[in-house]
C-alpha cells in the first residue's frame, strides 16, 4: 500500500506527510487527483503551458520538475511523467485500470482514493488545510454584524442577487420612491412596511406576494393587488406603495381581500437556520473537527 | 406610430399599446448623465423593462413642450404620474397636470393594476 497525500501547491491542501513510489507508475491517479483538485480552483494549476509530456508547469514554487525532492506532487508527476516514457511499462495499459476502486468522503470534504493496480495498491486522501476555529469564529460573528443577504436571497427568490435587467431597473426606481432607508429594509427583510392614513400599516412583499395589514399590531386581512402582466417582481412593490399613500381607498377597491390567517405569530424577518445557533456551540463544533462544507457538489459538478 | 420611428424611442406600455418619445426628448437605459442643465427624469413602468427612462432638460423650451405632449399622451393612455421628492425623498403625489418642475416622475400604469 502507497500512501499518497494531496498536492502542495493548493493552499487548501494539506502538505505533510507527502512520499511517492517511483516504481509503481502513478501517472493517471495522479492525473485523477489533480482533475479532482481542479473541481475546486481551476487557477491553481496550469497544465496549458507545459512543453513535454504533460503538466509538470502547475506551479509558482521552484520545484517543479525536480526529482530530488519526496514531497511535492511535482515530483509524483515527474516521475510518473518519467515513467509513462518508458513504453513497457503499465502506462500502456487500459487507462480504465487507474480508475480509482472507491471513493470515500467521511467528512463531507476529505476525499480518499483507492487504487488497485496488479498487486500495487494506491491509497490517496486529499485533506483541505484547516482553518483556525477562532478564525472561523470571528467570520460567523462578522457574517451576523451584517444582513445575510445571501441567506435571505436563498429563501426569498425575488430579491435574488443576480437579477434580470428589469428587475434591476426597478428596484433603482424604488430606491428612488421610497427613501433610502426603506430600501434598506427592504434589501434586509424582503419587504417594506407603509402606514397608510387610516393607520393601518401594510406589509409589502416584491412579486404577487399577498399584502399583509395589520392593525392594532396584529395582522388583520391579507389583501392581493398586483400588476397583471410580466412585470419584475419590485414593480408590484412600486405600485401598491404609491397606491396606499395616494389613494388607499382605490387600493382596497382593486384589492381581492383574503380573511385572517395569521392566527399565529406573522412572519418576521427572515432567520437564517445557522444564525440562530449559540456561538459557543459552533465554536464547539469546530474544535472537534468536523467540516460544513459538502463535498457532493463538487462531485456532481 | 410611424414605421419611421426608432424602436429606441418607443414604449412599450403593455397591452399592445406604445407611445413614441418625440426626438428631443431622451430614453435612457441607465442614469448616464447628460450633462442637461436641469434634468428631468420620468420612469414609466414597463413589464418588459421594468422600467424607461425618459430624460429631458427643463432649460429648453422645446423639451418642455415634448414633454408636455408626451405627459399628456402618458396620462390619456392610462399612466398615473407620481412625483417623486425633491433629491429622493419619498413622496407618492400624484400630478394633475404637467409641471416641469417635477425633477423625477413615475409613470404607474393603473390600468394593470388588479386584484390578485
Amino acid at each position: 500500500m502507497t500512501t499518497l497525500y494531496a498536492p502542495t501547491y493548493a493552499p487548501m491542501w494539506d502538505t505533510s506527510n507527502a512520499s511517492y513510489n517511483y516504481s509503481t507508475g502513478i501517472v493517471d491517479p495522479i492525473k485523477y487527483v489533480i482533475n479532482y483538485i481542479n473541481k475546486y480552483d481551476r487557477s491553481l494549476i496550469d497544465t496549458t503551458t507545459t512543453s513535454n509530456a504533460g503538466w509538470r508547469n502547475y506551479s509558482s514554487t521552484s520545484s517543479v520538475g525536480d526529482t530530488t525532492g519526496t514531497s511535492t506532487l511535482h515530483n509524483y508527476v515527474y516521475a510518473a511523467k518519467e515513467y509513462a516514457n518508458d513504453t513497457s511499462n503499465l502506462y500502456r495499459r487500459s487507462r480504465d485500470i487507474y480508475k480509482p476502486t472507491s471513493i470515500t468522503n467521511d467528512d463531507g470534504f476529505r476525499f480518499v482514493l483507492d487504487y488497485d493496480l496488479d498487486a500495487e495498491k494506491f491509497h490517496i486522501t486529499g485533506s483541505p488545510v484547516v482553518t483556525p476555529p477562532s478564525e472561523r469564529l470571528r467570520a460567523i460573528m462578522r457574517q451576523r454584524q451584517s444582513p445575510a443577504l445571501i441567506g435571505r436571497a436563498t429563501w426569498r427568490p425575488e430579491i435574488s442577487r443576480n437579477p434580470a435587467q428589469n428587475e434591476v431597473r426597478a428596484r433603482e426606481t424604488l430606491r428612488r420612491v421610497i427613501g433610502e432607508s426603506k430600501f434598506r429594509q427592504f434589501l434586509a427583510k424582503g419587504f417594506i412596511t407603509i402606514v397608510g392614513k387610516s393607520g393601518l400599516v401594510y406589509q409589502v412583499f416584491p412579486g404577487m406576494r399577498h399584502t399583509i395589514v395589520w392593525r392594532d399590531g396584529k395582522p388583520w386581512r391579507d389583501v392581493c393587488v398586483v400588476l397583471s402582466g410580466s412585470y419584475p417582481p419590485t414593480d408590484h412593490i412600486i405600485m401598491r406603495y404609491l397606491m396606499i399613500l395616494n389613494d388607499e381607498q382605490s387600493f382596497w377597491r382593486k384589492a381581492n381581500i383574503g380573511k385572517n390567517v395569521y392566527g399565529h405569530a406573522a412572519p418576521g424577518p427572515t432567520v437564517v437556520p445557522d444564525m440562530s445557533r449559540p456561538l459557543t456551540e459552533i465554536f464547539a463544533e469546530f474544535k472537534q473537527g468536523r467540516v460544513l462544507t459538502k463535498l457532493s457538489a463538487v462531485e456532481a459538478a | 406610430m410611424a414605421s419611421a420611428v426608432s424602436e429606441e424611442q418607443v414604449i412599450d406600455i403593455g397591452k399592445g399599446k406604445t407611445v413614441v418619445i418625440p426626438e428631443p426628448l431622451r430614453l435612457v437605459d441607465n442614469g448616464e448623465d447628460l450633462g442637461l442643465e436641469q434634468p428631468r427624469v420620468w420612469r414609466v413602468l414597463t413589464a418588459k423593462d421594468g422600467d424607461r427612462r425618459v430624460v429631458w432638460d427643463a432649460m429648453s423650451i422645446p423639451e418642455i413642450n415634448s414633454a408636455r405632449e408626451t405627459f399628456n399622451q402618458l396620462v390619456s393612455e392610462g399612466m398615473v404620474p407620481y412625483r417623486v421628492g425633491v433629491n429622493g425623498t419619498p413622496s407618492s403625489e400624484v400630478m394633475s397636470e404637467f409641471d416641469p418642475t417635477a425633477e423625477e416622475v413615475i409613470f404607474m400604469p393603473m390600468r394593470a393594476v388588479v386584484g390578485g
